[in-house]
């Protein structure tokens, strides 16, 4: 329960418990809401909240609630699926070492997937996942191995091993607790907790700043970025997954635009989805100082629009046929370079 | 010839003609149309004859005041939507999505058959030019996308619509463990099939699913390194298939072996493989269809390289794809055609397909709305086509007697005029 705050035994816990948010202003509570404040912080900071084995297992299992409230109370989207995203790798973390019964029981209730052993275990794909399941999750991910085609798909049941089926599951969670932070709380706060978000809205945007101060430093003018690279460069600050194409059309982007490899490794790790991410070789092989040597140009306009990366088919660029000219275009344009930076880092993170 | 478009006294009277009959069908019988279930939540649409304006948005509470409204108006085509909504009547953005049925088009016009050349023809409307076969995208002679299409749909069309609706009908049941109840099929009432299949667990699948499932379908991404050529050189162990239970591993072996069985030089080498390695083929036969079925390792036949089993693994799995319309599939608020109903394009009835037997299924004899009937009408050209058991024309320039199934045909495909 204190590692799948998920479950429905965890949620009738805390309902047996009855305890309400007013009364976390009692002083025996402050371990919870330490902890409930750690979660969040440890989200915005690294992405990946861990899982406190040393603290006694109430503390773990009512903080999540109060860092749900937390969150909901803030509204900041970037925060949203921070968070979201730092519980479900916590989560993905532990279920890696569960055993294939757990993961099953866990899978169906708690998700509410249609997800079975394998009668004939010693095999690889140890695993069964009902397809209208599978399709819930899987097309998210951008890896040709995901592809249903690419499955073995038998009787209604797609195969999969282990490590496959925990990807899936800590997706589905992800989700999950997307949508459980969604609707703002519109509660008076009890005074423990007011305190508490002020910190965090404070850490936040002092985050931000600091991302905003590490990314991208002078040369990259983000609010003269042509939409679809906007576009990609806001879905990895917001730590949404991104496909092959539009990773190695941001990269190149960014190489052709004067960034760092090192910056863009650090954007890259700092942001992205773990198993998204994006590895310095990757990044200099694009750049050409590794493997094949060729230095890679983003890609022309025509294939961003084969790939589907291009925004409204170009009608809010100029008639250019590749993004750099549409970028320089912008810049040139751009008198007021200076508010669309700071309007291209508002956007970024999310705020109206 | 018959693509000419005027408003004339013989077009007022055609449309007369099928009006009359279209009404007469549908007053025959109340079962003439089958609703679809939970019929208050779907759209309805309606295509009117002559002015050809579509009516959509509406609703009906039941089976006999839908059928009401089909009488009282006599549409030239009526659709329901595969999609549920809160308030079908709304605009798109409002009325509320539900969910959707699963719905596969399976139309001679997906597939590339032999007769097209024979019997389509197409006209620019701008200068004129005509031509045989598929219609092209822009006139070749002046460049206009207006142009104006006559397909006819054979025999041959039809069994090989058939053959797609069967290759995807094994892949609904063996692959996605869908339930023969679950899956209706029917005749559209011109070039193909539809295929329904109502489940309430696919109802909410999105529109990146269902690409997902039309992929799967057709075979499209399908990577060979996920069924055993991870790579070229590792060719010692390529296949990993007699330890898989089915789905596209054994749908490979399957074809590779069936191709195989019967293959000769002439065909292997239509899809491209060298004559030398071809004739070794059919030498080896007994030796190949050996090796692949009990033991695996493919490299132990001599003379056929990777490269060679590629092209026969890629030749297998595009035998047996389904082609089907993906962007039917896709579209979660797209209107289908009305079972029972009549095709505007024919007077043929969308007509369903009895569980088990499409393989047997006869589509010029299910889809036929009237029997008898003799109708004097002026034929400017046709080609031969069969009705249940009797065969008529080809005509051309003629007059003739018809029944009334026949007529309606000739006249609804803009063939010819009553007389």
């Amino acid at each position: 329960m204190a590692k799948y705050p998920f479950t429905r035994e965890a949620s009738q816990y805390v309902e047996g418990i009855g305890l309400s948010l007013g009364d976390m202003d009692k002083p025996e509570f402050a371990p919870i809401l330490n902890r409930a404040e750690e979660r969040i912080f440890e989200a915005i900071k690294s992405g990946e909240s861990k899982f406190r084995e040393d603290l006694d297992y109430e503390v773990e299992i009512l903080s999540f609630p109060v860092s749900v409230a937390l969150v909901r109370a803030l509204g900041d989207p970037f925060l949203k699926r921070r968070f979201a995203l730092s519980e479900a790798r916590r989560i993905q973390g532990l279920l890696s070492s569960e055993g294939p019964s757990k993961i099953v029981y866990l899978a169906s209730t708690a998700l509410k997937w249609k997800v079975n052993m394998k009668a004939d275990l010693g095999r690889s794909m140890e695993f069964l996942i009902g397809f209208v399941d599978y399709l819930k999750v899987a097309p998210s991910f951008h890896d040709e191995k995901w592809k249903l085609i690419n499955r073995i798909v038998v009787e209604g049941l797609v195969h999969l091993t282990k490590e496959e089926l925990v990807r899936l599951m800590t997706e589905g969670i992800r989700h999950r607790f997307e949508k459980i932070v969604e609707p703002k709380l519109d509660l008076e706060l009890p005074k423990s907790l007011r305190e508490r978000l002020e910190r965090i809205g404070e850490f936040l945007s002092q985050r931000k700043r600091i991302l905003k101060a590490e990314e991208l430093p002078k040369v990259a003018i983000i609010g003269s970025f042509p939409p679809c690279l906007k576009v990609l460069y806001e879905s990895l600050l917001a730590g949404k997954s991104i496909s092959h194409v539009g990773r190695f059309t941001l990269t190149s982007f960014l190489l052709a635009v004067g960034v760092g490899s090192d910056e863009i490794v650090r954007l890259f790790t700092g942001l992205a989805d773990a198993d998204e991410r994006i590895t310095l070789y990757q990044v200099e092989h694009i750049a050409g100082r590794r493997g094949s040597r060729t230095k890679y140009t983003p890609p022309s306009c025509s294939t961003l629009k084969t790939h589907g990366l291009c925004i409204e088919n170009g009608s809010l660029c100029g008639k250019v046929r590749h993004p750099i000219i549409e970028y320089r275009r912008r810049l040139r344009l751009g008198q007021k370079a200076k508010e669309a930076v700071a309007e291209g880092f508002e956007k970024a993170q999310g705020k109206p | 010839m018959g693509l000419r478009e005027k408003v004339d006294i013989s077009s007022l009277k055609n449309i007369a003609f099928i009006k009359e009959s279209f009404l007469d069908y549908y007053r025959a019988s109340k079962n003439a149309i089958r609703a679809p279930s939970d019929i208050s939540k779907r759209e309805f649409g309606f295509q009117t004859f002559g002015d050809r304006l579509m009516v959509r948005h509406r609703s009906f509470k039941s089976q006999e005041e839908l059928l009401r409204f089909i009488q009282a108006t006599v549409p030239s085509d009526c659709y329901y939507s595969a999609a549920y909504y809160e308030d079908p009547t709304l605009e798109m953005e409002e009325k509320g999505w539900l969910g959707a049925d699963l719905i596969f088009d399976v139309d001679a016009d997906h597939i590339p058959t032999r007769c097209k050349a024979i019997h389509d023809r197409w006209i620019c409307l701008n200068c004129q030019r005509e031509g045989r076969g598929s219609a092209p995208d822009r006139c070749m002679q002046c460049g206009s996308q207006k142009i104006k299409e006559e397909q006819w749909f054979c025999e041959e069309c039809l069994e090989a619509a058939k053959l797609e609706a069967l290759k995807l009908m094994d892949i609904l049941l063996l692959d996605f463990g869908l339930s023969p109840e679950e899956i209706q099929v029917y005749f559209s009432g011109h070039r193909g099939y539809h295929i329904h299949v109502e489940s309430e667990v696919l109802r909410e699948l999105d529109q990146i699913a269902r690409k997902e499932i039309v992929d799967y379908a057709m075979g499209l991404g399908l990577d060979l390194a996920f069924y055993g050529f991870k790579d070229v050189i590792a060719f010692e162990n390529p296949f990993d298939w007699r330890r898989q239970e089915g789905g596209w591993h054994r749908r490979i072996l399957q074809g590779l072996y069936d191709f195989l069985s019967t293959a000769t030089v002439d065909s292997l080498e239509e899809i491209g493989i060298k004559k030398v390695i071809s004739e070794e083929i059919v030498k080896n036969r007994d030796w190949i269809l050996k090796v692949l079925w009990e033991k695996g390792p493919l490299n132990a036949v001599k003379g056929l390289g990777p490269k060679a089993w590629e092209k026969l693994v890629r030749y297998s799995i595009d035998r047996q794809v389904a082609r089907i319309d993906s962007v039917v599939t896709t579209d979660i608020h797209r209107l289908i055609r009305l079972p029972g109903s009549l095709h505007g394009k024919t007077g043929l009835m969308k007509a369903s397909v009895e569980r088990g037997e499409l393989e047997a299924f006869d589509p010029m004899k299910a889809s036929v709305a009237f029997q008898g009937g003799s109708i004097r009408v002026y034929v400017r050209e046709s080609s031969q086509f069969r009705l249940g058991d009797e065969t008529f024309g080809p005509f051309k320039d003629t007059v003739t007697e018809l029944p009334r199934a026949a007529a309606l045909l000739i006249v609804c495909k803009g063939l010819g005029d009553i007389l």
